[in-house]
């Protein structure tokens, strides 16, 4: 189900810093690859590329064999690529549920006039679209008691795991997740590398992560690839890459 | 035929200057503390009546009705940012935009009870006689007003540039975290930005009042400013300086050439091609943002 | 702080409180049906005003509350809508309901024009350009007197709707209103609704899930200034008047101040904004009026800097300590106040 991603050479550079170096990688259709580094290598500027925020100055990013470069960032979910962010970036305003919804914008219908009517299509498409959320994605998740509770005062592991809820209802073919585990407990980590396996054998989607908690990410990853000061210094299996003296260095030389 | 196009160029400029005072009010502010004041010709139009009462009600000279007009000045302002604006850190742009909204309608009400709503002159301490360069001629008051302007303006620019304060202002503009990493008390450098604002605001205020008289609707001057500030980017204070001139300059000739009408539509139409051409201004910085 | 979308559809909530909004909704139908029968004109006027101010308002809570942009020019769209049904009064002796329509088109076509400038831009610069519109427009309804009539403005005819004079007018006008709130509500529970407050809170993320900002951004400004029309063109059917005055910045304010008051992203705080609004100027006029004033005091002239000042505080004093409005001190008495919660999201 989902395709490959291709990073080639993607340089960005901004405000005086080279966020991103000549970075290079490849995430493999229906895998679990993940960006490891210190703070402030460039993992999420990368991510900010990919997302269609920046625009990288020079340098190739292939979707599906689709060139993403120049493409605005709203047509990123047209394209199947599903994201989370670091600073969870779901909406007060609404309830679980509304956000979750949120995640099928792209692929409802109903326009200004229809919704304003709210009779007949516009009616059909919310309800289908809230069984189809409970079924496929609440259950899934673990969702179903809090679908109608308002975001603000949900603990902060539960918000994680309802933004990725919110990520999966387009199907993505890929879906970039910005350290889904940052500050939760060692269950709640535990939980949320489980739902993660569980979307991409479940749907075959293709994932890519960043994370700092080294455990998780060698455990659940197929594929590891290491960045600093914005520029890849190791790629492989989590068992190499954990060993490379290069990425030793990196984080130790980083304390 | 020409020499009129230079006395009206000259008078633009010398109009433009007070453009120049309020617009590094209307940019210190923002600099530091991302709030478009929309208060901000209000904080001209009321020390402009503070100089009004000072000069004529209690008959003082007017270097002293200045002085007082701008304590009074800074007073508001200090009630401004300790009441309001200070409670109202971490909300979002919009409602604190809406909050400056209010209080310029506040003291707008509030003059318009005091004094009413008709146009008064203040007590001439601009000296009238035209000035000749040539046989160019400049209404005095005007010229005056511009090198009071350019006076204040220039020291401001100096101890933006040059002073601790102005450095803390402006690492805070830059970087709020850094900045306060590095000891800057933000909370100072808005109070700081706002009281700079204000003084800079009462000085325009009352220049403006001396050659145009003065009513509590003289704040919608300020509106004019908007264009100036637009143009220049809203960050730059060197480009305040090139912008200011200009408008008041184009706007001078407009109202020559054209009409009093087209000269007060003017500001409007050069917000809105400058934010089709180029949002940033001529020398206003694109923020980049961390997502 | 938290600006809370229009309350989760009726079906999905507890018991209690879906009974609690269909009792509130009859309730309301009934007094508003049979009010012609026992008011008098002048609650029957004030009626009018208040349904007209509604639409008017909860047109800006649209754009203001649930999209998060600041419209400060609100009247001038307003003021397009009042010109256009006037205009059509006179020259095609189109009928109220058509009125409307051609009201809300025009100033939409108008709101779209201010609008595609400055929605591009981040930032206070749609402020900026919404006061642009206001001075702009309030210019050319001075100026272009062959068509606006200038100062004078246009004089219309008397509207009889239904056949019944004012009576008919208040129905038409309430109806109306009832229409268009309910279709504003129905807008929040759907897709596109959802993706105006997404576009508020975080624009970024909103992209990422397909929403095209932009144009978002437009169209919530777009369906703002609609309203705005079609209370302009009832405003001419009402006032049977139009001139540049009607359109002036310190109307604008009173509407900004109507959805503060009233409550941000909400369609009921809209509706009590505007009730509230309407009737200070009232209550103004009968306090000034009972005061004894010695000597020749203009009270007309203290009403309109009171105004401004009574707006202005009410926004500051609104957004400083009741952020939500009336709405949320309604929802505080009904013991749902902190649903939601206090979260400071940027």
């Amino acid at each position: 189900m989902g395709a490959a991603l291709e990073i080639e050479e993607v340089n960005l550079a901004f405000g005086g810093v080279h966020a991103v170096r000549d970075v290079s990688l490849s995430a493999e259709a229906g895998r679990i690859t993940a960006i490891i580094g210190p703070n402030g290598a460039g993992k999420t500027s990368l991510f900010n590329v990919i997302s269609g925020f920046h625009r990288a100055q020079s340098g190739d990013i292939r979707f599906g064999g689709v060139s993403l470069v120049g493409q605005p960032a709203h047509r990123r979910s047209e394209l199947g690529i599903a994201r989370t962010f670091q600073n969870i970036a779901l909406f007060s305003g609404l309830t679980v549920l509304e956000n979750i919804k949120l995640g099928a914008h792209a692929q409802l219908r109903s326009g200004l006039f229809r919704s304003a009517f709210y009779l007949g299509p516009a009616r059909r498409e919310e309800a289908a679209l809230t069984r189809r959320i409970e079924e496929e994605i609440l259950d899934f998740l673990d969702l179903g008691d809090i679908r109608d509770r308002h975001i603000a005062g949900l603990p902060y592991g539960l918000q994680k795991r309802i933004e990725l809820a919110r990520a999966l209802v387009m199907h993505p073919q890929l879906l970039l997740l910005d350290e889904p585990v940052a500050g939760m407990t060692t269950p709640e980590k535990a939980d949320m590398a489980g739902y993660i396996r569980k979307v991409v054998e479940a749907y075959g989607t293709t994932v890519l992560l960043i994370d700092h908690d080294m455990a998780m990410v060698m455990d659940l990853s197929d594929h590891v690839v290491v960045v600093n000061f914005g520029a890849v210094i190791a790629a492989g299996r989590p068992e190499d890459v954990r060993g490379d003296p290069a990425v030793i260095e990196a984080y130790l030389g980083a304390e | 035929m020409m020499h009129q196009f230079i006395e009206f160029s000259i008078i633009g400029i010398a109009s433009g200057g007070m453009y120049v005072l309020s617009a590094l009010g209307f940019v210190i502010i923002f600099k530091a503390t991302r709030i478009f004041n929309f208060a901000m010709g209000e904080m001209m139009m009321l020390p402009a009546f503070f100089f009004l009462w000072a000069s004529s009600v209690w008959g003082l000279h007017w270097s002293v009705a200045v002085l007082i007009a701008i304590l009074g000045a800074v007073a508001v302002v200090l009630v401004i940012e300790r009441l309001v604006m200070r409670r109202m850190v971490g909300r979002p742009a919009i409602v604190l935009v809406m909050v400056t909204l209010g209080i310029g309608s506040i003291l707008r009400g509030l003059a318009g009870l005091i004094w009413g709503h008709e146009i008064v002159s203040l007590p001439d301490f601009l000296p009238r006689a035209p000035i000749f360069l040539g046989n160019i001629l400049i209404p005095g008051k005007l010229a005056w007003a511009f090198v009071a302007a350019a006076v204040v303006s220039g020291g401001f620019v100096a101890y933006y540039r040059l002073s601790r304060a102005g450095i803390a202002i402006r690492a805070t503009a830059s970087d709020i975290i850094t900045a306060e990493g590095l000891g800057v008390s933000v909370r100072a450098v808005y109070t700081g930005a706002w009281l700079i604002a204000g003084v800079l605001a009462a000085v325009a205020g009352i220049l403006a009042a001396s050659v145009n008289g003065v009513s509590p609707q003289l704040g919608f001057v300020a509106l004019n400013v908007l264009a100036v500030v637009m143009l220049a980017g809203m960050t730059s204070v060197t480009g305040v300086i090139v912008a200011g001139v200009f408008v008041g300059w184009l706007e001078t000739i407009v109202g020559a050439y054209l009409s009093a009408s087209w000269q007060s539509f003017l500001p409007y139409i050069i917000v809105l091609v400058v934010m089709m051409v180029k949002p940033n201004g001529l020398f206003g910085e694109e923020r980049v943002e961390r997502i | 702080m938290s600006d809370r979308a229009d309350p989760i559809p009726m079906s999905a909530r507890a018991g209690g409180s879906a009974r609690f909004e269909i009792l509130a909704a009859v309730g309301f139908a009934v007094v508003a049906i049979t009010l012609p029968a026992y008011a008098s004109v002048y609650v029957l006027y004030m009626a009018s005003l208040v349904a007209i101010n509604a639409i008017a308002t909860v047109g800006l809570n649209i754009t203001v509350g649930y999209t998060g942009l600041l419209s400060i020019g609100h009247s001038a769209f307003i003021g397009v809508g009042a010109y256009a049904a006037g205009l059509a009064m006179l020259h095609l002796g189109t009928p109220l309901f058509v009125n409307v329509v051609i009201g809300a088109f025009a100033a939409f076509a108008v709101g779209l024009v201010f609008g595609a400038p400055s929605l591009r831009i981040k930032g206070v610069y749609l402020a900026i350009a919404t006061l642009a519109a206001q001075y702009s427009l309030y210019f050319i309804f001075q100026q272009w007197t062959s068509v606006t009539g200038g100062d004078r403005g246009l004089s219309l005819p008397a509207t009889d709707l239904f056949g019944l004079g004012d009576v008919g007018f208040y129905y038409g006008v309430v109806g109306i209103a009832v229409i268009l709130s309910v279709a504003a509500r129905n807008l929040f529970r759907t897709r596109l609704g959802r993706s105006f407050i997404a576009v508020r809170e975080r624009d970024y993320a909103a992209q990422v899930l397909g929403i095209n900002v932009v144009r978002g951004k437009l169209l919530a400004f777009g369906i703002g200034a609609a309203y705005a029309g079609v209370a302009g063109a009832l405003t001419a059917h009402f006032l049977r008047l139009v001139n540049p005055d009607q359109f002036t910045l310190l109307v604008s304010v009173f509407f900004l101040a109507a959805v503060v008051v009233g409550g941000r992203a909400s369609i009921i705080g809209s509706i009590l904004g505007a009730a509230f609004m309407t009737l200070i100027p009232e209550l103004l006029r009968e306090i000034l009026g009972a005061l004894p004033f010695k000597g020749q005091t203009n009270v007309a002239g203290l009403l309109s800097p009171l105004r401004e000042i009574i707006f202005g505080a009410l926004i500051v004093g609104f957004l400083m300590f009741e952020p939500r409005g009336l709405m949320g001190i309604l929802n505080r008495l009904r013991g749902r106040g902190d649903e939601g919660g206090e979260s400071d999201a940027e």
